[in-house]
Parts: structure tokens; sequence; C-alpha cells
């Protein structure tokens, strides 16, 4: 008993080591997403000021990138403006919110974007948020001044989207390794694919609006033994640059959501 | 509480703001940024108790964990770190080093480089291994291992240099 004793003060750098390596895995590897998001609202509190001090120097020397991407994000909602009006009235009415980005992640399995805006701003959680470009992540924790969102680049998080030729619908997720690459899985042989077609939001949920921008599909394998497509979407907006972001606005959002719940409940 | 200490508390709470405020915005690309919050393990006393040093090397990981929202992994790298230093000591130092403190005006800079290499390739191996979310993008990873590494040593030689010209 007293060598084993002996022995473990003799080693215990190599156990204490071990445990903490051990720890660390565990926290890596086995967190739930709910200890993840946890952790990453911590990260709003602490570090989104910080980040928003230094973004705050950074705005002026990125300005005439941040024009030339305004003006064609414009040219793009005004074109999308002009192609609605051709369209019979909508009976819901999304409204936007303009907020500036102080922290994306992309290299990650699990990343999160981190937005000046929060619940002064009229920021509230599950909102969309979009760019001219596609959709890029949902809101998950909002603080007063500062709020948190889940990447589109996450693994975590699974959108409802369809095909724009043929309304298939499908989950998009993301395998994890390329930022500029999605996957869309559940889509039945029936839909008619080819390379280049669009994908769009399902709008199956208050998250997104229907029919906003995600992808083009880059690759797609048509595998014998299963009855659904393994779709891979190349996105239109560059994740790993992000500068003004859109949070959706739902109108409906709450009534949606407590008729959700009252069904789920019988 | 040793007076010799409060720096090392200080630079513990301070590094990782810094870290978030000055050091990540120096992104060249595929977030690629330098490190430089290994300062605090590099100079941390090597005559201090090394069970405690592993703990506090431990949480110094969660706290950057925190500040960047990568769960556990800069946990694993510092503590890796922290775990082989006293080899890494050794093996650059030599056997005689002992208990005296690494010193930055009486240490020649080519050994803290050679000293600070070792940590950092340690550091940024078990940070970019264990961050991996896919290992179809191998070469990525690689690249950004050793770009990564050399960005980082860059750094800390520079601040080294700066800070011994300094104290001269």
């Amino acid at each position: 008993m007293q060598q084993l004793v002996n022995a473990i003060i003799r080693f215990r750098n190599g156990l204490v080591y071990l445990l903490l390596i051990s720890l660390s895995i565990l926290l890596l590897q086995r967190s739930s997403a709910y200890h993840r998001s946890l952790v990453a609202n911590v990260s709003v509190i602490f570090s989104a000021q910080l980040s928003d001090l230094v973004n705050y120097f950074t705005r002026y020397t990125n300005l005439i990138e941040t024009n030339k991407r305004l003006l064609k994000e414009n040219q793009i909602l005004l074109d999308q403006i002009l192609f609605e009006e051709k369209l019979p009235s909508d009976t819901l009415t999304y409204s936007s919110i303009p907020l500036q980005v102080i922290r994306n992640s992309f290299m990650n399995s699990y990343n999160y974007i981190t937005i000046r805006g929060g619940k002064n701003s009229g920021i509230k959680n599950e909102m969309g948020l979009v760019t001219a470009q596609g959709i890029v992540g949902v809101v998950q924790f909002v603080q007063t001044r500062y709020a948190q969102a889940i990447s589109i680049l996450n693994k975590d998080l699974k959108i409802n989207a369809k095909l724009k030729n043929s309304s298939h619908f499908g989950s998009l997720t993301w395998p994890g390794d390329d930022p500029t690459r999605m996957k869309l899985f559940d889509v039945p042989k029936t839909a008619m694919i080819k390379v280049g077609d669009t994908i769009q939001t399902g709008g199956m949920s208050t998250i997104f609006p229907p029919n906003l921008l995600i992808g083009s599909i880059s690759n797609f394998v048509d595998d014998p033994s299963k009855s659904f497509y393994d779709i891979e979407i190349s996105l239109f907006q560059d994740m790993t640059n992000l500068g003004t972001v859109f949070a959706i606005n739902h109108p409906l959002a709450e009534e949606v959501k407590s008729v959700q719940q009252s069904s789920n409940e019988k | 509480m040793k007076s010799r200490s409060y720096p090392f508390i200080a630079y513990f709470f301070l590094l990782p703001i810094l870290q978030v405020m000055v050091f990540d915005q120096l992104d060249l690309g595929a977030q690629l940024v330098p490190h430089v919050t290994l300062l605090f393990l590099i100079f941390y006393p090597t005559d201090a108790d090394q069970t405690f040093y592993l703990f506090a090397a431990f949480l110094y990981g969660l706290y950057l964990d925190t500040l960047h929202s990568t769960m556990g992994l800069q946990a694993a790298a510092c503590v890796t770190a922290a775990f082989l230093r006293p080899f890494i000591i050794t093996s650059v130092f030599g056997k005689n080093h002992g208990y005296v403190n690494i010193r930055l005006q009486q240490t020649p800079l080519l050994a803290l480089s050679a000293y600070c290499l070792n940590i950092v390739l340690i550091h940024h191996l078990v940070y970019y291994v264990f961050g991996v979310s896919s290992w179809t993008q191998w070469l990525r990873i690689v690249q950004q291992f050793i770009f990564g590494s050399l960005f980082t040593l860059l750094f800390l030689i520079a601040i080294m240099f700066l800070l011994q010209k300094n104290k001269q």
C-alpha cells in the first residue's frame, strides 16, 4: 500500500496530466450542444465587447471593401424587390434589422458569429441571419447590446432547404470540412436534379422565410442502394468574409411557436 | 503568496485579452493568428511546483477557450505543452539548468527561440489535431500547423527581442 502511495506521489504529474487531458478531450468531444452553447454564451459576455472595440477601429480601414459589398448587396436587393412585385402579394411581411458582424469563426467544427445588436435593437432568439448572397446563421443568445448566432458552419445546425426548380425539400448540414460547401440530405430520388441547380430555404420554420438563396449544387451522388440523393452544395455567401448581416423578423413567430407547442403537447 | 507571482497573475488575465483585441486581428487568412498567449506558459517560473503549473495551464486554456468559443481545445493544447516543458528545458538548456528560471536578459535569444519553438510546436500540434473537424482536409491542417507555428514563433521572438532591448 505504501509503495502504491509512493508511486502515485512520484508520478503525480503524469497522473494529473492524464486527468486534465482526459477532461479536455471530454469537453471537446462529448460536450452536448447545450454545453457548447453555454460556453458560447459566456464568450459573448466576456469577449464581444473586446472584439467590438477592435472592430470599431478596423472598420475604417475596410471602408472601400465595405462600400463595394454594400453596392452589390443593394443591387441584388433591388432586383429581388422588382421580382417580388410581379408576384401575388404575400400574406406575411417580413422585416429585417441590419447588424454588424464583430467576430466570425469558420475553422472549428462548431462555429459562431458574434454581432453588434441585441435586445436594444430588437434582436430575439431564433432569428435567421442573412445577407443578399444567402443565409449565414441563427441567433442563439441575446444580450442587451450583443448577440451570438450559430453559424451555418456548425455541425449542430440543420436547416430546411428546397430545390428552386422542383420544390423538393431536404435537410442542409455542414459536414465540418470546407467552409464554402454544405451537404443536402433527404432529397428523394423522384426529384430531377443537376449540377448548378439553385438551393433555397424551405420556409418550414419561423427562422428563415421561404425562397432565400443558399447555394447551388456542385456535386451529387446517386447511390442505387439509397432512396435519397447525397448532394453537395456550394454556398453563394462567402462565410469567411462577413460584414453586415440582416436579422429576419418573422411577424408571427410567437403565434406559430405557440401553435406548434400546443400541437406537440396533444 | 510570493511577490513574484503577481506579474504572472497579471499575465494570466491580460495576455488572453491582448490576444483577442490585437493578435486575433492579425489574421493572415484561414484564421492563421499568432498565439502570443503562449508567453505565459513559456515564462512561468521553472522552479514552481509542476503540479500547480499543470492546473494553472489547464485553467489558462479554459479561459482562452471561453474567449474563443472553443470548448476544451486550448485547455488540451496548453496542458500538454505544460506537461512536456520540463523535458524541453532539459533538452534545450541542459540538465544543469535545474532550478534556475528562464530570464529574458540572461538567456541568449537563440536558446530562448529553440525553447519557444518546442513549446509552440507541441501546443500547435495538439491545437490543430484536436481541433480537426474532418480528416479529409488533412493537407490544410498540416499547412496550418506549419505556417501557424512559424507565425507564432516569429511573433514570440520579435516580442522577446524588443523586451530584451528595452530592458538593456
